[in-house]
Order: C-alpha cells, then structure tokens, then sequence
C-alpha cells in the first residue's frame, strides 16, 4: 500500500517534467511565423425573397352577367438584403382552377415595414367562373431575379341566375282536337351566373293546367303539353319534349344551359300541345298570376 | 297619315313587347351541393343568401321566397317578399339553422327552399316566371371542423388603443399618488 502511493506521488511529479519536454520538443521543430495584420474578406451574397403571407380571401359572391366581379388581397414579400432589393414591378398574382381561364391580377405596392413590402392586387372574376375552390398564386422578383412564389385558396359561390325572354309562352289560335300545336315562339333563357346544366342540376319548369278565362271550369289540362330544348324542338311533339304535369317541377331533359360569355350561355326552350281538348268551349285559356309557369334550375 | 299610324302601332308593340320581354332573378349560395354547410351538434346559426338582379335589366325584381323542406333544422329568419332593384346586393334571404344536440356526426340534412319571381301578371296565353329551387346539405360535424363564419379583412391599427390604455393608466397612477401626497 506505501509502494503504491510512492509510485503515485513520483508520477505526478514526474509528469510536468515530460510534458515540458514534449512540448519544448514541438517547439523546436515547428516554426511559427511572427504576428502579423491578414485582410478578411467575407463576401455577402443575394438572399432570394420569400413570401411571407397572403392575406385571407372571404368566399366571393359573384355579380351577375354582364358585370364582373373585383377581388382584392394583399401579399408580403420579405427581401434579407433589404425591402428596396424587391423588383415591385413583377408582383404578380392570379387566380387559377383546373380547367378554368387563368384570371391575372394587377398587383401594386401597398406599404413598406423593415424588409417587408407589402402588395395589393386585385382580379377581376367572370359571372361563369366555376364555383368552388380556387387556387391564388402569387410571387415576385428581386434585382437580381431572383424570385418567390407561394399559393393559398379560397372559394367560389355558387351563382343561379338566369332570365327568360319574352316572359310568356303564347301559341296559335287552336282547336277542338287539334294535335300537336307548337308554340308561336320560343323562351329563351339565359345563364348569368356560374351554375350549369346539365352539370350541377336540371332546367326545370313547373306547369299548371291553362284555365278558361270566361268559364274558369274548362281546362287545357297540363299534361296535355310538352317541353324541349334546343336539341329536341324539332321533335318536342313526340319523343323529345317531356311531358308535363299540373303543380310538379319537371326535368325538361332535352336542355342545356351552358355557363359562359355572352352568346354562349343561352337554352332555347320549345312547346307543344299534344291535344286540345274535344268538349272545351271556344275562349281564351291562360295561366297567369299564381298560375304562372315557373322556368328555373 | 297611314304610315303614321302604322308607326305608332309599331312603336306601342314595341313598348308592350319590351315591358314583357325579359325576367331575371338570381341567388347566390355560399353553400351547396359540393360545399355543405358543416356544423355541429347543438350548433345554431344563421346563413345568407343574397338575392340578385342583374344591373342590366330595366326593372326592380320582385320574389318570394318559401322553405319546401326544413329538414326540421331549418327556418326563415328573416322576410320572404323582396323587391330587388337591378345590381343591388343587400337583400338577403336569412336561414337560422339548428342541429339537434342528439344527432350522429356525419348525418346529412339537405335542406331546400324556393324563390320565385312575382312579377305583376302579364298579358299573353301562359305567364313565365323565373324559380329556383336552392337546395344546400347540413353535415354534422365535430365542434373544430365546423364552418366557420366569413371572415372580414381589417388592418386594425392596435397602436392607438395601447396609447390610450398607456395614458389613462398614467393618469390613474398620478391621480392616486397625488390624493396619497395630498392626505399625508
């Protein structure tokens, strides 16, 4: 137990001795050159911009043809080497949907705060843009064209606007037992809005049976008419008008009505009747006020 | 003197023709068919749907509007006979719907309610009007996957109101320290 604690003590002692020697060692071999002033040159290179928020865009109710309807938004760009190194002339942004025209913005310089910019667009929707959800993609450039994007969504409500004209269906004069009378003019009937048919749903008409105006007993009942579209006027008298029936909202199922521009979003709707009734008198028949024939979708 | 009069007969037809001639009526839904309404159960709320007519026609609209299948959920809140100046975007038909408290999450309501034009009664054999049957689906939900109402974008300027708070406290803090100084 004493030798080992002797050993000990001459080992530590020992060891400054040969680190000194070790290090006198180095030294000796290796010369190291005296102090002297060195140029640091560090080069601070162009940081990309980056978008760091696009403001929430609120569902959009779209006006009605023929308007179109504005949507403004912001977005922030941030630039590290400084707001002034964002190109404001390419903030750009749009709105875009698989299968839809890509609507662009124009974007304009809002507000400036630190290295942040702040821009302001706004797009200009079509009455027939699809409703749903639709993509906003923004993005700009710095001096050195370097760019940023990013994207966010936002929707699209649905809009059913339509208008008919002329606003009621007249026919020739008629009578007793004659078969298969087309109406003297047709409806035409025009999408103002986004919904589409057959897509999102059905033209629909509600009938009810034509009074006399004299005698309010006799009746050119509803069923006894027939409604088409454009693709089946020629035929709406036989297989390609579907037939209606007093108070009940029908398919027509011959119609569509397309959304779109003007001169692209119209249904042309035709009538028949089957049959005038044999024991009817010889009156007006009509249907008006709450009897009116209801065109909708 | 007859080609006059021929005139004036063309030119009241004319009149008569454009006075029925076009009928327009919108709605726009912010919920449908691809877009339920997402509540949840217990849930109460009222939705918009505003009624349009376009800025190009000549005259004010007139509708009504009537709930055909309430789902038992559904109400009309607000009025039901609008009269809809061309462009104006203000009327607005308001439906309060409440999901029961005892309803499965995933049920579906599909709620409907007509609009129809009321236009005054025209001449003619058989009178157009314009009707829309609006349909949109109530899905219930958990409480966070809710609709949530539309947001509106403000840039609020908080640091007025911190100046004030900051001031009146100031004033507060003097007030006291001075009735202090003022007792002693």
């Amino acid at each position: 137990m004493r030798k080992e604690a002797i050993l000990i003590i001459l080992l530590a002692l020992t060891m400054p001795l040969v680190s000194a020697g070790f290090f006198d060692w180095v030294k000796e071999r290796i010369q190291l050159a005296p102090s002297q002033p060195t140029d640091v040159r560090v080069q601070v290179g162009n940081a990309a911009p980056t978008i760091v928020a696009i403001s929430v865009i609120s569902p959009v109710f779209l006006s009605p043809a023929p308007l179109t309807t504005s949507v403004v938004f912001t977005f922030t760009a941030q630039d590290k080497n400084g707001a002034s190194d964002l190109k404001d002339a390419t903030a750009s942004a749009n709105f875009n949907r698989v299968g839809e025209t890509t609507r662009t913005a124009t974007c304009v310089f809002q507000s400036q705060l630190g290295k942040q910019r702040t821009y302001q667009c706004t797009v200009n929707m079509q009455y027939y843009d699809k409703a749903g959800t639709w993509n906003v993609a923004v993005s700009i450039q710095d001096q050195a064209g370097l760019s940023a994007s990013s994207s966010s969504t936002f929707t699209v409500n649905f809009l059913r606007e339509i208008s008919i004209s002329p606003a009621t269906i007249s026919f020739p004069t008629v009578a007793p037992d004659d078969v298969n009378i087309i109406s003297s003019s047709s409806t035409i009937v025009t999408n103002k809005g986004n919904f589409e048919v057959p897509a999102d749903g059905n033209l629909k008409a509600t009938s009810f049976d034509l009074q006399g105006e004299t005698t309010s007993s006799e009746i050119i009942p509803a069923s006894n008419f027939k409604i088409s579209g454009s693709s089946g006027s020629g035929t709406v008298c036989t297989t390609g008008g579907t037939l209606m029936i007093d108070s009940v909202s029908t398919s027509i199922t011959a119609a569509a009505l397309p959304r779109g521009p003007s001169g692209s979003n119209t249904e042309s709707l035709t009538y028949c009747i089957t049959l005038v009734p044999s024991l009817i008198s010889t009156q007006f028949y009509s249907a008006t006020g709450g009897r009116a024939w209801v065109i909708g979708i | 003197m007859g080609n006059r009069n021929i005139k004036k007969s063309l030119i009241l037809l004319l009149v008569i023709f454009c006075l029925n001639s076009v009928l327009a009526l919108g709605v726009n839904s912010p919920y449908w068919k691809d877009n339920p309404l997402k509540m949840y159960p217990g849930e109460t709320k009222s939705i918009e749907f505003i009624l349009e007519n376009s800025v190009s026609e000549q005259k004010d609209a007139k509708a009504v509007v009537a709930l055909v299948d309430s789902q038992g959920i559904a109400e009309i809140a607000g009025q039901t006979d609008f009269t809809i100046p061309p462009g104006a975007r203000d009327k607005k038909v308001i439906i309060k719907v409440s999901v029961p408290k005892e309803v499965e999450i995933g049920k579906i309501y599909n709620v409907k309610f007509s609009v129809r034009s009321s236009d005054e009664k025209q001449s003619g054999n058989i009178q157009a009007i314009v009707g829309y049957d609006v349909d949109f689906p109530v899905l219930v939900v958990e409480k966070s996957q809710a609709s949530k109402e539309q947001i509106k974008i403000t840039n609020t300027d908080y640091s007025f109101i911190i100046t004030v708070i900051v001031v009146l406290l100031i004033a507060i803090i003097s007030y006291i320290i001075y009735k202090k100084n003022k007792f002693k």
